[in-house]
């Protein structure tokens, strides 16, 4: 059964891994790059590794002028950013995780897939959660790239690691 | 023996759409079964609740003796399914859905459905919806077949299917039939295409079981009756009326024998099979009169 919906869905695990590969080059590209502006620029002597955001308590300091200009030369790229990781996983929904189901109810295949020696049940079961388990699986690693991506702005702004 | 089906008071409901109703059925083993009917008689839904697709609502539905709700581990790989319009994963390529099916079935016989798929010359390589509907048909016959069930259940195996692309699947059915004894129950609203194959006929209107039985038995016991305006009475004494049609001049009656001669002036004709179903399909709803119990003494005068 494993091998069943590996078999069935393996189109649409492509496509959602190359674009789930992209985003996370973009990411990881655009964050090192980031960062190597976080230590060069000086913003990230202004923040300490722990405590309360640099930005609120550097006023008046020399600091202010300089974690203002890291912000403000990334602002552009992290709204576009949190509007793109904000949407796709819509757009993966809509597009390719939508059809996979309804196409299987559409062409009246589950009945094939009924037709042999296993219960509807287990079927159910197998295939929901081996998608679920790879939906969850790229969601997490997702996150966590992203967490990191947008460290630097959260030491330079934000309380928190 | 245990039957291959068995249906007993079975009723399925559809929210509140009717689509069996105490239907009770019993068909014995090494049957090729027509089931016929129109559409929405019900038949999907037998066949469905045969497979343990759905829970009936009142009943029981039993295949070889057993629930295919409650034991479908014992019930499902005994049984071939064919779903009406023979759906596949058409992106599939016919070798990958032979490793779906033998990684689904214990009873898996691989080796046969590419010999019987070789012997049509259909390129295992090839994906499904890119074969030819009447290919696309053989391949979910094989399918099928490989599961190596001792029955097998086709929902309008036929539809949309060719003449010629009908007359190789049904060849094929009934080589496989012949060689491995199977129990097959076909349903289809084309009587012709069933003619030559099957020998045990189940006809389902409205729900319920309208005539059952071996086909010849049945062509035996029924008789098309011509004649003038005569003694209905008396013919109802000696028959059951099924269907009747009337001109002025002359009265057409489709009767069911009950083993006396049939008085009166009338010219006995032997019935066919296609003038059998529509007989029984064209009887006004609700009427038994015609199920096969003995008259009641009641309706003699």
């Amino acid at each position: 059964m494993i091998w069943v919906t590996w078999a069935q869905h393996r189109r649409e695990a492509l496509v959602s891994g190359i674009i789930l590969t992209v985003a996370a080059a973009l990411l990881v590209i655009t964050g090192l790059i980031m960062l190597a502006d976080f230590q060069s620029s000086g913003a990230a002597s202004c923040a300490p590794a722990a405590g309360p955001a640099v930005g609120v308590f550097n006023a008046g300091t020399s600091c202010e002028p300089v974690v203002g200009a890291f912000f403000s030369r990334w602002l552009t790229l992290t709204g576009a950013a949190s509007l793109a990781l904000m949407t796709l996983p819509l757009l993966l929904g809509v597009f390719i995780a939508a059809p996979l189901l309804s196409r299987e109810f559409e062409q009246r295949t589950y009945l094939f897939a009924w037709s042999q020696s296993i219960t509807s049940l287990r079927w159910a079961v197998v295939k929901l959660g081996l998608l679920g388990a790879a939906v969850l699986t790229s969601a997490a690693a997702l996150t966590v790239l992203v967490m990191w991506w947008h460290s630097p702005l959260d030491r330079a702004f934000y309380d928190g690691p | 023996m245990s039957a291959a089906l068995e249906a007993i008071a079975l009723t399925k409901r559809y929210r509140t759409t009717p689509a069996l109703t105490e239907c009770s059925l019993r068909i014995p083993t090494g049957h090729v079964v027509a089931l016929v009917g129109p559409n929405g008689a019900g038949k999907t839904t037998l066949l469905h609740l045969a497979m343990g697709f759905l829970n009936p609502t009142a009943g029981h539905i039993k295949v070889f003796g057993w629930s295919p709700q409650a034991q479908p581990t014992i019930v499902l790989p005994r049984v071939g399914f064919l779903a009406q319009d023979r759906p596949l994963y058409r992106r599939f390529k016919v070798r990958d859905l032979l490793e779906f099916g033998r990684r689904l079935n214990p009873r898996w016989d691989s080796e046969l459905a590419r010999l019987r798929l070789e012997r049509l010359a259909i390129p295992l390589h090839r994906p499904v919806g890119k074969l030819s509907g009447g290919q696309e048909a053989q391949v979910a016959l094989a399918l099928t077949l490989a599961k190596k069930p001792d029955m097998l259940l086709l929902d309008e195996p036929l539809s949309n299917l060719d003449p010629l692309a009908r007359r190789e699947f049904m060849q094929v059915l009934m080589d496989a039939v012949a060689e491995e004894g199977l129990t097959v129950v076909l349903s289809s609203h084309i009587i012709a295409d069933l003619e030559r194959t099957c020998d045990y006929l189940v006809i389902l209107a409205q729900g319920q079981v309208q005539l059952a039985g071996e086909i010849e038995g049945l062509l035996d016991s029924h008789r098309t009756l011509v004649g003038g305006p005569s003694d209905r009475a008396l013919l109802e004494r000696d028959t059951s009326v099924i269907h009747s049609s009337h001109t002025p001049r002359q009265t057409t009656m489709l009767v069911k024998l009950n083993g006396r001669p049939v008085a009166g002036q009338w010219e006995e004709h032997h019935v066919g099979l296609e003038e059998l179903v529509l007989a029984y399909l064209s009887r006004p709803s609700g009427d038994s009169s015609a199920q096969p119990e003995p008259v009641e003494p009641a309706r003699l005068q």
